[in-house]
């Protein structure tokens, strides 16, 4: 009888340690990506700091914007507190009710964010995520030595100064994001409630296809994506399209002949058309399964407030969605960032773009680089990746 | 009192004299009336429409938030419908050795022998039975962390669960046999992928495993041969390949293979060979990682054959010469049978692996290059590559369960077909 009691009695104590063992401090769990940890250790500290009334146990996890979604819904209620993630998929975030909405202090959230990444954190007149950069685009980066700026405002310019410097360029036209450049310059993207609606199809989208492919037979065009821009660019290759996070090498190679602007018009159709392109932000969003929903929320609109998105810029060069931050003057003299803001006058926002639109653009563009499309099936596989983007 | 025992559990066996036994079943009885009223009604009722309640929010002016309400989740509603289920079954077999053993005691005590006590059952079950002992723990690991996970994976098949449907914000319910129905005809699009990938998953089993096998043994027979120098070393060299990690082997291989790879550039730079890099892992990727897989595969083959030639027996080939049977013959007749005889489970388990052979294809070509033919699949996706890319990039869970239970269907027909046709099954004393 007394091992029982005493057996009952440790079962109690131990049942009440897990049952009230975290009164005072407030754990949060942030996950942000790998080059990020430092930055958000230094966030985490400061927001600590202005709160010195309440005990904040911070702790970081290593989870890239692209991986959010699918790391997050494994398991909801153990995910983060805090996490960052791409716009594209705020929208299956906000149907899973992964979400909390933003509602602290969101007159001022609105006010000192750009326009366009107010309107991509809001889904039907809500807003739902913080936005913390605006810089996840692409364009077109160049070699000046070879390529005027005459030259690069269009395809036909690049194809002709490359061919006469026996270089090519790069254009990955098999990933599906920059394959968009080309469906996008005159076609549109939609949804119709859950449902990704796309016309590539159309005589548009044809003339667009057969653009691209008159490019990958120009004999100055090449496979390949970041690695192959970074690697080739001042020895084999011209140019090509690149985003942000590759300015400092490029930069590093061609030294003063460092060339970087918007994508260059193409002739789709027998005329000049510009390349569109996705433009899209970060989002920092609050887990629904959170313990501290205030405090989550209070840290992510200080995590994504002008303080800390002018020390990304300064730690990492990530442009910044904040409106001051935009107007800095450091911000303002880098090429790459002026670059993307010039394309951003051509580009879609990322944010409508469903899940089922990435495998059938990176299948079609994948016919086209391995040569498999002619004019017999082109209308017939465009058909097919746009009934394969609208659903099974 | 023999009533009384159909609703007071152990009443019969305390009645006879076990008390202690009584008393247990009673505990047992009273345990699950509890959890039963306390849970687990509540979770077979949810698990009928798998939940009722939605999550929502509710505006909390003080806080300024929008606080959000849990509601159920079908997941978790799953989860615990079916260890209900299982709890439910685990008390009718207690309920049934409860009558059984209330019946044995009084037909003991009718015989005038007296039913044994607690302490002779327990000298039994740790003397006569001790296999049960032993077996219990395995077996409730087995349920609990095989069989409950299956049942849970089975059940998602005939549900709604995909990227419209995700638990916590929404609930996802039960459909019957619509997905199966949607992959194997109703779905053009879908089924005539499903067909397409289980095509060329079957042949990619076949080649891949008989490729291994007849490469391994050949290059087997070759060291093995008289007059071939440095066999140990040679041997070495092979068997070194398997101390590396396959997925490093397989990540080296798809990077030499890339149009921009080591391979490419030799050819095309320095020796001048070809102006265009070879696309390897372009439309000719299956070719490539049908080689890619000999590379991993080749060495393991040849470590288990060596073995084996060395154990024919000598006398066998010094006859045959004798008869005046050539090298071909020889094969033919004395190395190939002996080798197939000890060998064809292994390669039917080699076969069965191939089937779901996630590795080798994900850390080649990750089912790339994707095509239109399919729907969100690429040329060498198998159908376990697939099922991933479903459940992971398009959160299509409801499919991803469909097809998984389709692979088991096929994978668990070829295995129980071959073993059954199996030589060295049904002739097991013939070569010993």
């Amino acid at each position: 009888m007394k091992k029982l009691v005493a057996f009952a009695i440790v079962a109690m104590i131990a049942l009440g340690f897990t049952a009230c063992g975290n009164d005072d401090t407030v754990d949060l769990l942030v996950w942000g990506p790998l080059g990020n940890q430092e930055f958000l250790n230094i966030a985490a500290e400061r927001f600590a700091q202005m709160h010195p009334d309440t005990t904040f146990n911070f702790t970081f996890g290593v989870v890239g914007e692209g991986d959010a979604l699918e790391r997050v819904l494994e398991d909801p209620a153990s995910a983060a507190d805090i996490f960052a993630f791409a716009d594209d998929q705020l929208r299956d975030f906000v149907n899973a009710g992964v979400l909390y909405e933003v509602t602290r202090n969101i007159a001022d959230i609105r006010a000192r964010n750009m326009d366009s990444a107010v309107y991509i954190a809001t889904l039907d007149g809500r807003m739902w995520a913080y936005p913390q950069t605006a810089d996840n685009g692409y364009f077109w980066y160049y070699d000046s030595s070879v390529i005027s700026s005459d030259d690069v405002l269009t395809l036909d310019g690049i194809i002709e100064a490359s061919l006469a410097a026996n270089r090519r360029f790069t254009f990955p036209i098999d990933v599906a994001w920059v394959t968009a450049s080309w469906f996008l310059a005159q076609g549109s993207l939609g949804l119709d409630g859950d449902r990704q609606v796309v016309d590539f199809n159309n005589a548009h989208g044809l003339a667009a296809a057969h653009a691209m492919i008159a490019m990958a037979e120009s004999g100055a065009w090449q496979a390949g994506w970041a690695e192959e821009l970074v690697e080739g660019i001042g020895t084999t290759l011209s140019g090509g399209v690149g985003g942000t996070w590759m300015a400092a090498d490029i930069q590093a190679t061609l030294g003063e002949n460092f060339g970087v602007t918007k994508l260059p018009t193409a002739t789709i159709g027998g005329r000049q058309v510009q390349l569109s392109s996705f433009m899209g932000t970060k989002l920092v969003g609050v887990n629904s399964q959170t313990e501290h929903p205030v405090y989550a929320m209070d840290f992510a609109d200080f995590l994504t407030g002008e303080e800390m998105q002018l020390l990304s810029f300064e730690m990492n060069q990530i442009g910044p969605s904040n409106i001051a931050v935009a107007q800095h003057p450091s911000v303002l003299a880098n090429p790459a960032l002026a670059a993307l803001a010039y394309q951003s006058m051509y580009a879609f926002p990322q944010r409508d773009v469903q899940g089922s639109y990435w495998g059938p653009v990176e299948a079609f563009g994948t016919h086209v680089v391995n040569g498999e499309v002619n004019t017999l099936n082109i209308q017939d596989l465009l058909d097919e990746m746009v009934a394969q983007i609208m659903g099974h | 009192m023999a009533i009384l025992n159909f609703f007071v559990m152990g009443s019969r066996c305390a009645y006879y004299g076990q008390r202690a036994k009584g008393a247990l079943f009673f505990v047992a009885q009273v345990v699950f009336i509890l959890f039963m009223a306390f849970f687990g009604a509540n979770n077979l009722l949810l698990f009928r429409t798998l939940g009722a309640t939605e999550q929502h929010t509710v505006w909390d002016e003080a806080l300024q938030i929008n606080r959000v309400i849990r509601g159920d989740n079908s997941m978790i509603v799953l989860i615990f419908g079916v260890l209900t289920i299982v709890a439910c079954i685990a008390f009718i077999v207690l309920y049934v050795m409860n009558i059984r053993m209330g019946n044995k005691a009084a037909r003991m005590v009718a015989a005038g022998e007296s039913p044994p006590s607690f302490k002779e059952d327990l000298y039994t079950l740790w003397h006569d039975k001790y296999h049960v002992v032993l077996l219990t723990l395995p077996t409730i690991g087995l349920v609990l962390f095989t069989v409950i996970p299956l049942i849970f994976m089975i059940l998602m098949a005939f549900t709604n669960f995909d990227r419209m449907n995700q638990p916590p914000g929404r609930l996802f319910t039960w459909v019957g046999l619509d997905n199966f129905r949607e992959i194997t005809y109703a779905n053009p699009r879908l089924s005539n992928t499903f067909f397409s990938i289980l095509r060329w998953t079957l042949t990619w089993a076949v080649i891949a495993t008989f490729s291994n096998y007849i490469g391994g043994m050949a290059l087997a027979l070759f060291i093995n041969k008289k007059g071939i120098r440095f066999k140990a070393m040679w041997r070495s060299f092979f068997v070194v390949t398997i101390a590396v990690p396959q997925f490093v082997s397989l990540l080296v291989l798809r990077q030499l293979l890339n149009d921009n790879g080591t391979v490419n550039v030799i050819l095309m730079n320095y020796l001048g060979w070809i102006d265009e890099p070879i696309r390897f892992w372009g439309t000719h990727a299956r070719t490539t990682v049908l080689l890619a897989n000999l590379w991993v595969g080749i060495p393991f083959t040849l470590l288990i054959t060596t073995g084996i030639l060395m154990n024919i027996p000598e006398e066998l080939y010094e006859s045959a010469k004798l008869d005046g049977a050539g090298p071909i013959m020889t094969f033919r007749k004395i190395t190939l049978p002996y080798m197939l005889f000890i060998t064809t489970p292994y390669l039917i388990s080699q076969f069965v692996g191939n089937l779901n052979n996630f590795n080798v294809i994900w850390l080649t070509t990750a089912g790339q290059p994707l095509t239109l033919e399919l729907y969100q699949a690429g040329r060498t996706d198998l159908l376990i590559t697939w099922l991933y890319s479903l459940a992971v990039n398009e959160q299509d869970f409801r499919l991803a369960a469909t097809i998984g239970i389709l692979v088991f269907i096929v994978v668990a027909t070829f295995s129980l077909i071959s073993f059954n046709l199996l030589a060295s099954r049904k002739r097991e004393e013939e070569f010993s």
